[in-house]
């Protein structure tokens, strides 16, 4: 009787804590801060020189000498924002190297081995539906025609969104350089957005993927402040 | 890449939610047996 009543405290206290720390893991309250913190990060880095310039082309006052990252970002390093702006006019997420869940925990991340923005072929960018401050929770509402924009340190990229499908979790042909055709010499620059799908809290073998061609490329705005 | 999968981007958290419903199902079932021995002396 005496074990069967510590049991059932004991099992009863240790699963109420496991309720409690997986609600707080779903609510993420810490995710706009975390947000906040890699934005300032980003335009720190931003505002130093770059490191390696090429005389050939042109300088920015920002010292940028091209669009793609000279050297490529480390793992968990914020390189880019992104702005949908059909999510509101608020919407905004810095995107980091690499699409682990680690790497997802601080917002969208770039899967490592496709394009860079600037570069031919696909940019692909996966992100939490929920949890991390929930950036691609309304990626189906995307439709033809909405624009997504990715700044860089020296560009702003203006995607507009062509098509949506739902695929499953192996169907890794979306990450191609031209999409469903491995080894095609892509000409277009595109952008893949990816997350799960539907919304649950349980493994979901569905992706969403919503894809997009450049419409255009302006230079980023440096704004210095004093 | 990703072992030959997209990236997952469920919620990672679940497996918490499993384990403390588990023992809450637990609990109540020691608290049951426990109730119904006193039943029985």
């Amino acid at each position: 009787m005496r074990v069967l009543r510590v049991l059932a405290w004991v099992s009863g206290l240790a699963g109420c804590a496991m309720l409690l720390y997986g609600g707080f893991l779903f609510w993420d309250p810490f995710a706009t801060q975390r947000q906040h913190a890699l934005i300032g990060d980003l335009y720190q880095q931003w505002d130093q020189p770059s490191q390696v310039s090429q005389p050939s082309e042109p300088r920015q006052p920002s010292g940028c000498t091209g669009s793609v990252p000279q050297v490529r970002p480390a793992n968990g390093e914020p390189f880019a924002l992104i702005r949908i702006p059909r999510f509101g006019p608020d919407w905004e997420f810095t995107i980091v190297e690499g699409a682990t869940l680690a790497q997802l925990s601080s917002g969208p991340g770039h899967v490592t081995g496709t394009e860079f923005p600037g570069q031919p072929g696909n940019f692909a960018v996966a992100a939490h539906d929920v949890t991390a401050g929930n950036p691609f929770l309304h990626l189906g509402d995307l439709r033809p025609g909405n624009i997504v924009t990715v700044t860089t340190k020296c560009d702003v990229y203006r995607y507009a969104v062509q098509s949506k499908q739902v695929v499953r979790y192996t169907d890794i042909a979306v990450l191609d350089a031209v999409p469903g055709q491995p080894g095609e010499r892509p000409r277009k620059q595109l952008i893949t957005l990816i997350t799960c799908t539907p919304v649950t809290l349980a493994f979901t073998p569905y992706r969403i993927i919503v894809t997009g061609h450049l419409v255009s490329v302006t230079q980023r705005e440096v704004v210095r402040e004093g | 890449m990703y072992g030959g999968q997209l990236p997952t981007t469920g919620f990672s958290g679940v497996i918490y939610f499993v384990v403390g419903l588990c023992l809450i199902v637990a609990a109540a079932v020691a608290a049951g047996a426990r109730w119904l021995l006193g039943l029985f002396r």
